[in-house]
Formats: structure tokens, sequence, C-alpha cells
């Protein structure tokens, strides 16, 4: 994906060109809906953040400044939503059914496939528990590739900072897949 | 390298961002530490399964534009945020009320003065203390208010949680002229109360 492509397409959008929003939304709502689904592990909630995202990106269109990449920009007004809706956010998390549906390969024996699928299932739970900034974290840089520097802008904070906390994440995580 | 730095690094070496020179002397590290070599191997093995944590169904972009452009129709032209006139004033005002309200917390907290080694305590919290106090120490079996489990010094230490969150919050929100103050503050109060700890050990240093 060309990401200077994505600053030119915003700043067309901001002179008018409506076109170029359709272009964007087409392009970053499926990874988009992913961030919020593993953060709400809801799909009725993580579906209505996308569409308050690009709600709020068309609406205060003027905010963008093309000093940050555009997906930069994206997910901290995404992050913004999830803060602004956390109590949802939360209810729903408690209410979701661990719902792993990524099956492994086709050519993996039945055990590896629920090895895996236990995997799956233990880091879905570690994710929903982890401190919202850890999992933030590793839902920009791993999740969604944002770079470090992209990752600490977004979510107001140093790189150091961040991969701090990414690694307390892995831990979490790495702690969950041995139990 | 040593087994801390390692761990430390493990992140970035999974995720294949870890600098050359510093991927060798973690190759060199786990070759000769057993425990690394499991952490390393439990840290492939949860990303993996990160990564494969995906929607049952990929999200359905056409649909989805069609409806917001109907919402979008349907929605009154946004005003000109007020706040945006006020914006040289806005930090030092959240600023003045966040010294207000810690001072308030302060003065209210039912926690002796106890010294500390020439630190001040702030609202119960002692930088780096970690945890909420354990409900069995003496203030906090004595004087929580009636009816309220947590205790006031429970709910200070989560009232200074938040002023935190919402100083530290609020340049992203001023940048970008997107939310209103009461936006901010309700989606702030209703934060995730696991980030205390974090948040505490971060004030702590």
């Amino acid at each position: 994906m060309d990401l200077e492509e994505d600053v030119r397409l915003m700043l067309a959008f901001q002179q008018g060109d409506e076109r170029a929003f359709d272009t964007l939304y087409r392009r970053h709502t499926p990874a988009l809906a992913r961030y919020f689904w593993r953060s709400t592990f809801s799909r009725p909630l993580s579906e209505e953040m996308v569409q308050e995202t690009f709600f709020k990106i068309h609406r205060y269109k003027a905010s963008y400044q093309p000093r940050s990449g555009f997906k930069t920009y994206l997910y901290t007004v995404a992050r913004s939503i999830l803060l602004n809706n956390w109590k949802g956010v939360l209810s729903a998390r408690l209410s979701a059914e661990v719902d792993a549906d990524a099956m492994p390969a086709g050519s993996d024996s039945m055990d590896e496939q629920v090895g895996r699928r236990e995997d799956l299932r233990r880091v879905q739970i570690a994710l929903g528990q982890l401190p919202e900034r850890q999992a933030q974290a590793l839902l920009l840089v791993r999740g969604e590739g944002l770079s470090y520097e992209d990752a600490a802008e977004a979510m107001g904070m140093s790189v150091p900072a961040l991969k701090s906390l990414l690694n307390r994440a892995r831990g979490q995580l790495a702690e969950q897949v041995q139990l | 390298m040593n087994c801390r730095r390692c761990r430390e690094l493990l992140f970035e070496f999974a995720h294949g961002s870890v600098p050359q020179r510093e991927r060798l002397e973690i190759e060199e590290h786990l070759a000769i530490c057993a425990d690394c070599r499991r952490e390393e191997a439990a840290t492939r093995q949860s990303l993996a399964a990160f990564d494969a944590l995906v929607p049952r169904e990929p999200f359905d972009a056409e649909r989805g534009l069609t409806d917001l452009r109907k919402r979008m129709a349907a929605a009154p032209s946004p005003a000109l945020p007020w706040w945006t006139r006020l914006r040289p004033l806005l930090w030092p005002a959240v600023a003045a009320t966040a010294a207000t309200v810690a001072a308030v917390i302060l003065l209210s907290s039912p926690e002796p003065a106890v010294p500390t080694g020439g630190r001040t305590p702030v609202a119960g919290i002692e930088p780096g203390a970690g945890a909420i106090p354990a409900p069995d120490a003496p203030d906090a079996a004595t004087s929580p208010g009636p009816g309220d489990a947590a205790g006031p010094d429970v709910r200070g230490r989560t009232a200074l949680h938040e002023l935190i969150v919402m100083v530290e919050e609020l340049p992203l929100y001023e940048e970008l002229e997107l939310f209103s103050e009461h936006e901010m503050l309700a989606g702030l109060a209703a934060a995730d109360d696991t980030m205390l700890d974090e948040l505490l050990e971060e004030v702590g240093g």
C-alpha cells in the first residue's frame, strides 16, 4: 500500500474530492475492522466503531495535517473512539464468547489443529485481560503493522515507552500459551 | 548478553525488527540458555496465535460505505467547536482543575501522614508503591464509608489515575479538535481500572 498515496487522497478529500474519501474507506476499513474486533471481540461493536471513525474523519477533515501519515492519523482517531466507548468495550469483552475462528492450515494433523485452536483461545483471553495501553501497542504494531514511531505517535508516547509496553504484552501472551 | 536483556528484546526479535547486531547477540544467548529458548518459543507461538485471531467474516466495505453515506446525509453540519476559540486557555484551566481535585483528594484521604523518606505522598499514591493497599491494612479496615466496599483510598487513587490520563491525553484531543470535552471526560471516566497500576508505575518512574 502506498503511504504517500493515502496522504494525497486525504488532501484531495480535504479539497472536496469525495471519491478520494471513498477510496480511503475501501482501502482501510478491512484492517480497521480487524483492529476493532481484536479490541472488543464484538462484530457489531467493531463495525459501529469503523463507521464512527470514518464519520469523524469525514466530518472533521480539516483537522488532518500531512505531517502525520494517514494511517497514524486513522489509528489515533480509532483509539480515541475506543476510549470514548470504553464501558461498551469492556462489556462486549465480558460477554464475548471465545471465537477463535482462524483455523490452522489443512495439512495439520487433528492434534495440531486442536493445539493451535487452544493457543488462539488462550491468546484471545489474554488479549482481553491486558492493560489497555499494552493491548493497543500490540494491536497497532503487530496487528496493523504500524512502525514503532507511528504507533508511538498515535498513542502519544515515546518509542522506548512503546517498546516497553510491547514487551510486557509479549510476556503476558507467552505466559498464557505456556500454561 | 544476559537473560534480562534478552527478554527485553524478545518482542522485537520475534517481530523481526531487532537490529542485526543485537539479533546475533540474542541468537548466541539462546544457544546456551534453555530458559530463554523456552520463552522465545512461547513468544513465537503466542504471536502466531495473535496473528491468526481474526473475525469470522471480513468487513463488507461496500455495504459500510453505503450506510455511512446515508448517515452523513442525515447528519446536520458540524458546528465550529467552541473550544477552538478557548484553546489558549484550555490547558491552564485543566491543569488548575487537576491541581484542585488532587488537593481535595489529598485533604480528604484518611491515610495518616507517614514519613516516606523525603518524598511527598499524593492521595495515597507513593511512587513505585505498586498495587492498591491490601484490605487488611489498618486504615482500609477502619475507614471505608458506609456502603462503599472500595474505600476512599481506592477511590482517591482511581480519581488521581483518571486525572493523570486526562492530562496525558489532552494534547491529543486539543490537536485533533475532534471531540468535545464532555466526550473526552466521559471516555476517560470509564477508563479501565487495569490501567491504574501501569500508570502509577509510569508516574513513579
